[in-house]
């Protein structure tokens, strides 16, 4: 009976199975980067940026033309963070501000709306030649053999880079001031102002920081899936699955809940029959599978529960 | 030191301040007393900025502080230990205080003051570590004038410290204030509603009603003034 | 031909606008001078359609001024009942093809935003997965009318169209009850990226099953042709113009009568306060699960009227970007306002019509913008309407007509004397921004409070 469900048994091709398990948490490490940039977000004005994955496309993109204009690829890297950085604080700014105290579905609005504006934007600029671009890796895509399973290169440097980003965000957040403000200000904004802190520039600054890590995240997808402008709503939609898996205002559950859906992503696409499932169904089952756990756990698995108030 | 001259404020069309005019001289205990929704929070909220006055001004040590940034005020030293508490509920007792101290960058300054304030409170030590959210109301009080405390402020304004605490409780933390006021030069203005213990406290006293200075005068004679005593000290 | 739809819009709002209460004097004045400054804007444009909206709008304001202390509003309301029934029966003569296709979309899309404004609106649940329930409505329409052609089986005869409505509705009322009930344990921001699942996955499921679907390539319909007594009058597009206005106008009225009710009122309460509502004895869990099951039944019926418009659906006709748009119209137009649906219908259908045309003869606009990034006109207007009116057009509106004159009169008197204080203020808070700044050293010093210990 098992057999007709699970197509490959995993036991069977533990080499397969490795190999499977070690992608997804590839792909999961990016899942869990945008889902950060989503949680950040979240924590500091409790608004769900939808136009996340769009912020780093057009990041992503400019990175490519300055690739194309011949800028070295460090300094490119370099820049593309910045610009992700900025992005994210002239968003929050310009936009995410002044409907702030407004009611909370124009915040939803405003984001989707620039989700199709950005994404528009890209189309105009960048859609003129031919689509998709190819997107090169500094970790080009190598296999190597790690143990028993044969992995990219790009994957291991996918994860490095993911460790890398996910420890500085924790430096930042528990060991200097700044990220004691802006836990502050996540927490009790009224109060944050009251010991001093700027609490503007602090949202400003989650937003900027959010888009950044976007942005890395970008240009970690887009070796994998080249370069077009919806390359990351996939991503994007993934990594809301992660954020809402390890609830929304929780850090860690982001990390968990990126690995465990870029995890179950492959899983699935690779041990359900073809003829019922199969890869095509992978995102669904995903989805699928999130919305049972939020039966049981509605905050998500690390999330805060919210009191109710009359 | 403060100076306040006929400021209005008002939360959207309802008028809260029709005018008021308050001086809390360096060094002194100055108390505002009142009824509920009478303006007195309000105050508060102009003078740390968090509300800004529609007319009037504001002004610390003789510059204007109104319209500045709340932030810019607890640099110039004033502090607001606000109505409630508000203490960061998840965070430790100890990231509480270095939020009070967030406007200074003198890491052993800090260091000191953490000490020295343990000496005032040592219940804060034994639990540095926990949760603001999980101390009694007595300890978070204790933690949210220390935290006011941390900036260093010469000015200290303070929301109804009493509010919600046991009678023995709320007299402790008057001793401290007391002894922080005598001993540390730091200046008072306190808004409460156990007038009691207010007026024995402060030199000073304002009484304010829908947004108006009704009465002020020392606060020995305003122990003895018939309508404050009828009103606010029941006898 | 528009000519006589501006006539007959004139008479129409002239005559009929009493039913919304326009306020005062004061308020149509300015209402005058808004939309005739948006004509005049509109004309050097050269926006036709919407210069012709403007214009009948402006016309019926400046009518209703005129008129009002000469027909008594009953007979001013039945006339405009008269006139608007005479117009909508006559459009299919007085309006181009394209138009009527049009017109059909704008009444599907309201269908979907009254649906989704009970929701969303007026019982506070968001749901930015609409777009699935049309599908859904859209499918089940095309499969049952399908007629052998495609599918082997269900049912040998296609079945008649009407009924398929019927069907759709019935389907997704059920599939809007079934999401209803997991809803209930989902606070605002899981419920709309729960919704925002269902919407993504649905495409790939039809893709995927194509045995029921068609697959990628999506199913044909024949579309439904004028009833034998109207064959010789009517061609196929208007019998469906007609058709989706009328269901519109159908559902508009089902829907106010359902908000009148106290079924409405436990919407609303439930929307406020949870806790509040249970208290006063409302089904808390009940009335929400109504309002998912009444909206998904909504967009069950315009997805069915839209495979009897286009005659042909694929799991694409429905994408992640018009289920957004879903949302975002109900928004620009007004939450909580049937007025604001329909606003935000025909939004969502004009704005890509007529935007770049409109935009294209702004001069030194760059040609191209509009034909590769449609999207960022609409992206931009959302963002702009949602920041300059919060409260969508419909709200807007409300809160400008419910205003007092005399305080609207005070308000304008004051936006002088307004602006000088702000620019006062301004100057000021520049001053102590520069005074409070790193860079001012002298300041900046005394400003951070260090004095010599004591």
């Amino acid at each position: 009976m098992i057999e007709v469900f699970l197509a490959p048994a995993p036991w069977n091709d533990p080499e397969l199975f490795g190999e499977q398990v070690i992608s997804g948490l590839a792909t999961g490490s990016i899942y869990a980067l945008v889902a950060l940039a989503i949680v950040l977000i979240y924590r500091s004005t409790d608004v769900i940026n939808f136009a996340q994955g769009e912020m780093a496309m057009l990041v992503t993109f400019s990175m490519w033309s300055l690739l194309l204009a011949g800028f070295p690829a460090w300094t490119v890297i370099f820049i593309g963070i910045a610009l992700g950085f900025a992005l994210g604080a002239f968003v929050e700014r310009t936009i995410i501000r002044p409907v702030e105290d407004k009611p909370p579905l124009n915040v939803v609005v405003v984001t989707l709306g620039l989700f199709v504006f950005l994404n528009s934007i890209a189309t105009w600029i960048w859609a003129q030649g031919e689509l998709p671009k190819v997107f090169s890796t500094p970790f080009g895509f190598t296999s190597v053999d790690v143990s028993l399973a044969r992995v990219t290169t790009h994957s291991i440097g996918i994860l490095v880079v993911a460790l890398i980003v996910m420890a500085v965000l924790y430096l930042l957040f528990n060991h200097t001031k700044l990220g004691l403000g802006m836990r502050a200000t996540a927490h009790n904004p009224g109060a944050s102002r009251l010991m001093g802190v700027n609490v503007g520039r602090m949202l400003m600054l989650g937003w900027a920081l959010a888009g950044a890590v976007g942005a890395v995240a970008g240009m970690l997808v887009a070796p994998i899936t080249f370069l077009f402008p919806g390359f990351m709503l996939a991503v994007l939609l993934y990594a809301f699955a992660a954020a809402v898996f390890g609830g929304l205002d929780s850090p860690p559950g982001a990390i968990v809940g990126g690995l465990f859906v870029g995890v179950a992503e492959n899983l699935f696409g690779t041990y359900t029959p073809g003829d019922i499932f199969g890869p095509e169904m992978k995102l669904p089952l995903t989805l699928l599978v999130l919305v049972i756990v939020l039966m049981f756990r509605p905050q998500g698995l690390f999330g805060r529960v919210q009191t109710r108030r009359v | 030191m403060l100076k306040i001259e006929g400021i209005e404020a008002s939360y959207g069309p309802v008028k809260a301040l029709h005018g008021v005019t308050i001086e809390v001289p360096e060094g002194s205990v100055v108390t505002l007393l009142g009824p509920n929704g009478a303006g007195k929070t309000t105050i508060l909220r102009v003078v740390s900025g968090l509300l800004r006055p529609s007319a009037g001004r504001v002004e610390f040590d003789g510059r204007r502080i109104d319209r500045r940034s709340t932030e810019a005020i607890v640099r110039m030293g004033i502090s607001h230990v606000p109505e409630g508490r508000q203490l960061f509920d998840e965070m430790t007792v100890h990231e509480n205080l270095m939020l009070g101290a967030y406007t200074r960058n003198d890491r052993d300054g800090i260091k000191a003051d953490i000490k020295r304030l343990n000496g005032y409170f040592p219940i804060l030590e034994e639990r540095r570590e926990q949760p603001a959210g999980s101390l009694s109301g007595g300890e978070q009080q204790q933690l949210a004038v220390a935290r006011g405390l941390m900036s260093r402020p010469r000015l200290l304004l303070l929301d109804e410290p009493s509010l919600g605490l046991a009678p023995l409780v709320s007299r402790e933390i008057f001793r401290i204030l007391r002894q922080v006021n005598r001993e540390e030069g730091i200046t008072i203005f306190l808004v409460e509603q156990d007038a009691t213990s207010a007026l024995s406290f402060a030199d000073y006293g304002y009484v304010v009603e829908t947004g108006r200075v009704v009465i002020e005068a020392t606060s020995d004679k305003l122990k003895e003034d018939e309508n404050v005593r009828r009103a606010y000290l029941g006898y | 031909m528009s000519v006589w739809l501006f006539l007959g819009l004139l008479v129409a709002f002239s005559t009929g606008i009493r039913m919304q209460p326009l306020g005062s004097v004061v308020q149509r004045a300015i209402l005058a001078g808004v939309l005739a400054v948006g004509l005049l804007v509109f004309l050097l444009l050269g926006a036709g359609f919407v210069t012709e909206l403007f214009g009948v709008l402006l016309a019926a304001v400046v009518a209703n001024l005129l008129t009002e202390n000469y027909v008594p509003q009953r007979y001013r309301i039945a006339l405009a009942i008269a006139v608007a029934v005479v117009f909508f029966l006559a459009a299919p003569w007085l309006l181009e093809n394209f138009r009527l296709f049009q017109f059909s979309r704008v009444a599907i899309w309201v269908i979907v935003a009254v649906g989704l404004n009970i929701l969303t609106g007026y019982n506070g649940q968001i749901s930015l997965g609409h777009g699935a329930f049309v599908l859904i409505g859209a499918y089940t329409s095309a499969i049952l009318m399908d007629d052998q052609q495609q599918l082997g089986f269900v049912d040998a005869n296609a079945w008649p169209f009407w009924t398929t409505i019927i069907a759709a509705a019935v389907v997704c009322g059920v599939a809007g009850f079934a999401l209803g009930i997991p809803a209930l344990r989902l606070s605002g921001p899981y419920l709309a990226i729960a919704t925002l699942a269902l919407v993504i996955s649905l495409p790939s499921i039809l893709r995927k099953y194509d045995g029921l679907t068609g697959g990628a390539q999506g199913l044909f319909v024949k579309q439904p042709p004028p009833p034998p007594g109207l064959a010789g009058v009517l061609e196929r597009d208007e019998w469906l113009y007609l058709l989706c206005v009328g269901v519109a106008i159908v559902m508009m009225l089902i829907a106010w009568g359902i908000l009148r009710g106290p079924l409405g009122r436990a919407f609303v309460a439930v929307r406020d306060s949870e806790v509040a509502a249970a208290a006063m004895g409302i089904n808390v869990a009940r009335v929400k699960i109504a309002a998912f099951t009444i909206s998904a039944l909504y967009a069950g019926v315009a997805g069915s009227l839209l495979t009897q418009l286009l005659g042909v659906i694929t799991p694409e006709s429905v994408d992640l970007i018009v289920s957004i748009n879903f949302l975002t119209a109900i928004v620009i137009g007004g939450l909580a306002s049937l007025l604001g649906a329909v606003i935000g219908g025909f939004v969502l259908v004009l704005l890509p019509a007529e935007g770049p045309d409109i935009l294209g003869n702004i001069p030194l606009f760059p040609d191209n913008f509009l034909q590769k990034a449609p999207g960022a006109i609409q992206g931009a207007v959302v963002i702009f309407v949602v920041l300059l009116m919060p409260f969508g057009v419909a709200g807007s509106y409300h809160r400008f007509i419910g205003t007092p004159p005399g305080r609207i009169i005070a308000a304008l008197r004051s936006i002088p004397a307004g602006l000088r204080a702000r620019l006062a203020r301004t100057r000021e808070d520049i001053v102590w921004a520069w005074e409070d700044s790193p860079f001012n050293r002298r300041s900046s010093k005394s400003a951070s409070g260090e004095e010599p210990d004591p």
